[in-house]
This record gives structure tokens, C-alpha cells and sequence, in this order.
């Protein structure tokens, strides 16, 4: 792999890492909601310091280059994380549902 | 003992049809001295269907937010698990009910033990003047193959938004009440907690007005959904399309 993709992969996931600390600190992202992108960013990293480790999963996957490997991965990576929050989401529809549901029979009963 | 019956009425954007509804209902408990009892459950209208409930003093629930049929009809339920009726019917307000056969689903609830009674254009093709597209039919006839291989029961009207329930169902829906195609997964629910329905022809009317809740472009995603859903169930599960 060639030493400016490592070096850019090793810049975004320090960037990452730092932008995910200040937003905790900040408390705007809880920790639990985090730790998936904490995670990714230690794979990026750990994939431009070590580029033979990479380079072995490429030839055994099949892949021509080890760049395409990295988008690979890093594409699996966004699908996750968009897996994660469509549940979220599903989660908190339900939840909304049965705030909506509640209080507006609360009312009713309140109003007669 | 008489029993109390709750007729549970999701309304949406029904500023046109909901006070017809209303009073086809009054009617008809005085001249046949019943008393069925009303709940309309406002989704979130934006028209005026809230001012004419209020006007009319309709006995009625406003969703703070629109919450698609299911939610709504859950609501209904959840009003009738609170205040203890015997039974609740699903009854649209569009006009395509017909408060006559509200009489038969009750007796047939009664006779037949059963938990719930669906009211069903499709078994008696002459009871019914209204029998839906020829494309609908053919989609809920699809559904009906596909409930029949999964419970081993066979229902014909598998989208009849006109049916009954005793107390027990009433209690299950209220706790549980799937938020999307609501008709067909909630009778797959119940025939999986074996719990026992039973079909009695109706006639329903073409709506009077306003939208089905099922549009041309959404019917293939409506079916996809359907029938992977139910066929994705278990028995006893928890679920929510």
C-alpha cells in the first residue's frame, strides 16, 4: 500500500477520533452511541500502521489492490452503522407511538 | 346481562363523512333500542374533523399526532381494555360499514365462542353488492393462501377493517397492536395464540368518500410487506411491521 493512503488513513482516524472525544466531552454523543464509530476509527488506524496485515486479507479475498480492500471496509462499516440506526429509529417510533397513544387518552379523560 | 359494545371509529382527514357515520349510528340504536357506544379516534386530521366532533359532542380521542391506522385502531382498543366494554368493533368511518350486520357479528361472537368475528365481503358473493377491484381481490386472496399454509386456517376477507372482539382480544390488541397493515397481521397474531375467528358475510358500500388507506402505486409494496411479515411470524411472537 502506498505511504500517502496509509498516512491519510492513520490522519482521518485520529480526526475521527478527536471529533468523537470533543462530542462526548460536550455530551453530545452519549458513549454507548460512540463506541461502534471509537471502533471504526481503530480499524482505519490500525490498518494504515499495519498495511501487510492488510495486504494479506487482500489477496485472500481476492482483490486486486489493497486501496479497494480499504473502501470495501470502510463502506461495510457505513452499512453497519446505517443498520444500527434504522433499529434505533424503529426503536423509537415504537416509543413515540406509546407516548402519543397515552397522552392523548389522558387528555380525553381529563377534558371530559 | 347486556353487553357493553364499543364501536371503535379511526378517523382520518373524515370531515365529510365522519358526522354521517355518527348519526347513521344514534339512529339506529333508537330505532332498534340498542346501545352501541362510540369512540372516534381523531389520527391527527388536519381538515375539520376535530371541530365537528366537538360541535356534536362525539365521544372521541385526538391523537396528538397523526399515527397511521394501526396506532389509532390500538388506541381505540387501549380505551376500551380501560373502560371494561365486552366487546369492541373496527368500524371505518367512510361509510363502507353497514350497522345492520353489527347485530350479526355480535350474535356470532356469542354462538360461535369465538373470540373474534370478521365481517367478510367473500364468503357469500350475494350478501355483498361491493366486491373490490379485481386486483384487490386477487391480493387478498394471496394473503388468505398464505395465512391458510401458515395457521392452517382459512379466512377470506383478509383486509376486513369490519370485525368484532370479545374482552380477551381486546386486552391482546391494547397491549399489542401491529402500527402497519394492521388487519391481516393482527388476525395472524390471534389464529397464533390460538385464539378462535370466525367469518360472517357482510355487505359493505363503496366508500363515501376520502382515500382508501391503500393507494394504486402502494399495492405490490403493501403485499411484499404483508405477506413477508406473516410469513416471517411465529407462533407467540412479538412483532411489528
Amino acid at each position: 500500500m502506498m505511504l500517502n493512503l496509509r498516512l491519510f488513513l492513520i490522519g482521518l482516524s485520529i480526526i475521527l477520533v478527536l471529533i468523537l472525544l470533543r462530542l462526548i466531552a460536550k455530551n453530545k454523543l452519549p458513549v454507548k452511541y460512540s463506541l461502534f464509530w471509537l471502533i471504526a476509527s481503530l480499524v482505519v488506524f490500525l490498518v494504515g500502521v499495519f498495511p501487510n496485515f492488510i495486504g494479506l486479507f487482500t489477496k485472500l479475498i481476492g482483490f486486486e489492490t489493497a486501496s479497494s480492500l480499504v473502501v470495501c471496509v470502510i463502506v461495510g462499516l457505513l452499512l453497519l452503522i446505517t443498520l444500527l440506526l434504522t433499529i434505533i429509529v424503529s426503536e423509537q417510533k415504537r416509543k413515540l407511538l406509546l407516548l402519543v397513544q397515552e397522552v392523548s387518552l389522558l387528555k380525553e379523560k381529563i377534558e371530559k | 346481562m347486556k353487553k357493553k359494545v364499543l364501536l371503535i371509529i379511526p378517523a382520518y382527514n373524515e370531515e365529510k363523512n365522519i358526522l354521517k357515520t355518527w348519526e347513521t349510528i344514534l339512529d339506529y340504536n333508537q330505532k332498534n333500542k340498542t346501545n352501541y357506544e362510540v369512540i372516534v379516534i381523531n389520527d391527527g386530521s388536519t381538515d375539520k374533523t376535530e371541530d365537528i366532533l366537538v360541535e356534536h359532542e362525539i365521544p372521541h380521542v385526538r391523537l396528538l399526532t397523526n399515527l397511521g391506522i394501526g396506532g389509532a385502531v390500538q388506541t381505540g382498543y387501549k380505551y376500551a381494555y380501560q373502560h371494561h366494554y365486552d366487546v369492541a368493533i373496527q368500524y371505518d368511518g367512510d361509510g363502507q360499514h353497514d350497522v345492520r350486520y353489527i347485530e350479526k357479528l355480535l350474535n356470532e361472537l356469542e354462538n360461535e365462542k369465538a373470540d373474534m368475528v370478521i365481517g367478510s365481503r367473500f364468503i357469500d358473493k350475494k350478501e355483498s353488492a361491493f366486491q373490490s377491484s379485481a386486483a384487490r381481490r386477487i391480493g387478498i386472496q394471496c394473503i388468505s393462501w398464505v395465512i391458510k399454509q401458515k395457521t392452517g386456517k382459512k379466512v377470506f376477507d383478509t383486509t376486513s377493517g369490519f370485525r368484532a372482539v370479545n374482552q380477551k382480544l381486546i386486552q391482546e390488541f391494547s397491549k399489542m397492536y401491529p402500527t402497519e397493515y394492521p388487519e391481516p397481521i393482527s388476525t395472524v397474531y390471534a389464529l397464533n395464540k390460538k385464539y378462535k375467528i370466525k367469518e360472517v358475510p357482510v355487505s359493505m358500500n363503496e366508500r363515501r368518500g376520502g382515500k382508501s388507506s391503500i393507494h394504486t402505486w402502494k399495492k405490490v409494496y403493501y403485499m411484499i410487506n404483508v405477506l413477508l411479515t406473516i410469513l416471517l411470524m411465529k407462533k407467540g411472537d412479538k412483532y411489528d411491521a
